[in-house]
């Protein structure tokens, strides 16, 4: 009988006798598991965070990576937008500023239209436009920390300098443009082009100034002329200003929204990363009955043989 | 017939049901050993003497006598354990070292590479807002020391992973001491087997030390038995005698004594003698691939995304780059430093252009570029590791059932170990009251005979 297995020949192999050694080692193995289990559920609770290794949860944790990186492009399009405004309101205040000086030079302008101007008069009046310059040359050379907002790309901090009396952009060396990344795919330009808000060459707003300046010395004929090119100045800057306040239109929204997209994500992310502490408590204390169980049922493992009834 | 053979009938009775008690006391004396083969006494009864020729009459048997103390091993339980053992320390000890490949990750936490690569974009993001004066600066350095810190991670990678290989690398040459000693002991209890065998007598508790033994050395190298009629065992490894019976071979490791050398040289073990490599299972089988394949494996891919992030990273920046490696060589993870000074940071090509800052801020956004390629390399081995673990768990599972096929087939029973006991006790009053009739015969026949009516 011995050569035989008496695995086989037993009823179902591991029911087939009871040996101490047997049901010592399962309850043993038991403890072990809820033990193990239990562990890991306290971890859970204590750590707060459903993933305490990768594995727990490979597509969890491979979410949980994707979301990171999307918040962290969220936290880089938030600091963006925050710079953009602020690139942005500099403009308008430098857009306003230029409007006034553009406004006072019309003025000045249509004054000197009237034919009952004096010679002296026109002088004074020639000086005022001659004080305007500076101030303009000031609105353009508006800065947002230490960049010109019209500048474009400019190394120096000025988009216009005066060289032997003639008011002239500065040489852009770089790309032309200042842009910010506000959303995925998404870039709005914060700076201004010069040329589009002052004009450029004839149309400039320095030359026209000077020009009107001429005009109003000369007499009440040319300055009625040089109206139209203030006129077309001021034109040109208005269109500008609207586009500014587009653009400022169009960052808010995407703050907003990128605002909104942060928001989820982070709700997101908690749901992967993160336990939901009610059903994790009670798998807890479900864990720690099981255990408790276990011993329980270890420490009754020897079982009542029939030594226990023998003299 | 003897007058005298009831005597002789109830005396080999009385040697047979004592050895029979003392068996069974041996096994409940062992009930809770490991490792312990309960036995059985098998009896036989002995047949009378065959008549002389011509004589008539009858004849009774001659008693009973023990003929043999059976071993009641399980052969087929045990190699069934025997391999389930060996699986059980494969996956499990493959699960353990993936384990340690994982938690070095750190992800995902606020510490892991991805969190550190998120840092080193917003500077550079930062620096294509602010990129002259004090401001540009300051994000000058924001832009080395955050590049220096994704170094210092990849770095921390490599260290950690080249550590891991030498303590296996350790864990295996101790491994190799073990199963050395062990296989010499199985050869010795062997010997000491076949010699007490030889004078006759059981050798049951060695051979349940010497089957200990065996299973010791299936979880260590994937180990298998084969019983020989003289009552020693082979250990067979991969299909190759590691012990012939009283003959035991050694084994020792082959292989590259530091990581650096793993990717050219595969370990092994090898039989010493022939130099042959053995096709080792068990824990020794996970070891040699985690330092064959799993571990160069991961320092590979630690090396795959240093190399994209230095790339990547400089191929925009252009002259001077931003990472290289310490050692002027190739960039790898171990070698990855972000050294450059920040001055040297250049966000554009002149002025205030920030065309490379904004470019190298972009690669965070990119399929192919470095948070890709650490996602796609962490989760991968992540998912590696949980595959493992649930097979270590299902081979666990095996080897505990297959155990316990085998305890409940040769550990001892005390219920019925009390039983028999009962029963030889028994058997053994009826032989001495056996004996008793026969003296109180022979009384009456020697002492009372010739005396009626005295």
């Amino acid at each position: 009988m011995s050569g035989v297995s008496a695995s086989l020949t037993g009823a179902s192999g591991l029911g087939g006798r009871s040996t101490l050694v047997g049901s010592a080692g399962a309850a043993q193995a038991g403890i072990a598991a809820a033990a193990a289990r239990y562990s890991r559920a306290v971890d859970q609770v204590s750590s707060g965070r459903a993933i305490v290794q990768p594995s727990d949860d490979v597509i969890g944790t491979d979410k949980a990576l994707g979301l990171r990186q999307a918040l962290a492009a969220e936290e880089r399009y938030a600091r963006a937008s925050t710079d953009a405004t602020g690139w942005l309101s500099a403009t308008e205040s430098g857009l306003d500023q230029a409007s006034t000086v553009l406004n006072r030079l019309r003025d000045l302008t249509v004054q000197a239209g009237s034919d009952a101007m004096s010679a002296q008069e026109r002088t004074i009046l020639a000086t005022e436009v001659r004080g305007l310059r500076e101030e303009l040359l000031q609105a353009t050379n508006t800065t947002y920390l230490g960049r010109s907002v019209f500048g474009g790309t400019t190394g120096t901090g000025k988009a216009f300098v005066e060289v032997d009396g003639v008011v002239e952009p500065t040489e852009d060396l770089g790309a032309g443009a200042v842009r910010r990344a506000l959303a995925p795919g998404v870039e709005v330009r914060v700076d201004t082009s010069r040329a589009q808000a002052f004009g450029e060459g004839d149309t400039s707003v320095f030359a026209v100034l000077d020009r009107v300046e001429a005009a109003v010395t000369a007499g009440s004929a040319e300055s009625s002329t040089a109206l139209a090119d203030v006129d077309g100045a001021l034109g040109r800057l208005r269109t500008a200003w609207t586009d500014v306040g587009t653009r400022y239109a169009q960052v808010d929204r995407l703050r907003s929204t990128g605002e909104d997209r942060s928001l989820s994500l982070t709700a997101a992310k908690a749901g992967v990363e993160e336990i939901d502490l009610a059903k994790s408590l009670m798998e807890l204390s479900m864990h720690e009955k099981a255990y408790q169980a276990a011993l329980g049922a270890a420490a009754k493992v020897v079982t009542p043989t029939i030594m226990d009834f023998l003299r | 017939m003897s007058t005298f053979q009831g005597l002789s009938v109830a005396l080999s009775s009385l040697q047979t049901q004592r050895r029979a008690m003392e068996v069974a006391g041996q096994n409940v004396a062992n009930a809770a050993t490991p490792g312990y083969t309960r036995q059985r006494t098998d009896m036989v009864s002995l047949p009378g003497t065959t008549s002389s020729i011509g004589s008539r009459g009858w004849t009774t048997g001659q008693g009973v006598a023990v003929a043999q103390v059976a071993r009641l091993t399980d052969r087929l339980a045990a190699s069934r354990l025997e391999l389930a053992s060996g699986d059980a320390a494969t996956a499990s000890t493959r699960a353990g070292v993936l384990a340690t490949v994982q938690a070095g990750f750190a992800e995902p936490s606020d510490d892991g590479l991805q969190a550190k690569l998120g840092a080193m974009w917003a500077a550079w993001d930062n620096l294509a807002q602010q990129p002259v004066g004090d401001a540009g600066a300051a994000a000058r350095v924001t832009v080395v020391a955050s590049s220096e810190e994704v170094a210092a991670t990849l770095r921390a990678g490599a260290e950690r992973t080249a550590s891991t290989w030498t303590d296996v690398r350790t864990e295996l040459g101790t491994l190799e001491t073990e199963v050395n000693s062990i296989s010499q002991s199985i050869s010795e209890l062997n010997r000491m087997v076949v010699a007490t065998t030889a004078t006759g007598a059981p050798a049951h508790e060695l051979a349940d030390q010497r089957d200990v033994l065996v299973r010791q050395l299936s979880a260590l190298v994937g180990a298998t038995s084969a019983e020989r009629p003289d009552g020693s065992v082979d250990v067979l490894v991969g299909g190759e005698k590691l012990v012939s019976g009283q003959t035991a071979r050694t084994v020792a490791v082959s292989g590259p004594a530091a990581m650096t050398g793993a990717g050219t040289a595969p370990t092994s073990v090898v039989f010493t003698d022939t130099g042959a490599t053995a096709a080792v299972g068990g824990t020794a089988g996970a070891l040699t691939e985690a330092l064959s394949t799993t571990l160069p494996d991961v320092m590979a891919g630690y090396d795959r995304v240093a190399a994209s992030v230095a790339t990547q990273v400089n191929d925009l920046h252009g002259d001077p780059p931003v990472f290289t490696a310490a050692d002027g060589g190739a960039v790898t993870a171990a070698s990855l430093t972000a050294s450059i000074p920040p001055g040297d940071v250049r966000a554009g090509t002149a002025g205030t252009d920030v065309s490379a800052a904004q470019a190298i801020a972009g690669l965070a956004g990119t399929a192919d570029g470095p948070d890709g390629q650490w996602r796609t390399f962490a989760v991968g081995y992540a998912g590696e590791a949980s595959a493992a673990i649930v097979r270590a768990s299902a081979a666990e599972a095996a080897a505990a059932s297959a155990q316990g096929v085998l305890t409940a087939s040769t550990a001892v029973d005390v219920d019925s170990e009390m039983v028999d006991l009962l029963t030889f006790q028994r058997a053994y009053e009826g032989a001495a009251r056996v004996l008793t009739a026969v003296d109180e015969m022979l009384d009456t026949l020697i002492n009372r005979t010739g005396v009626v009516g005295r």
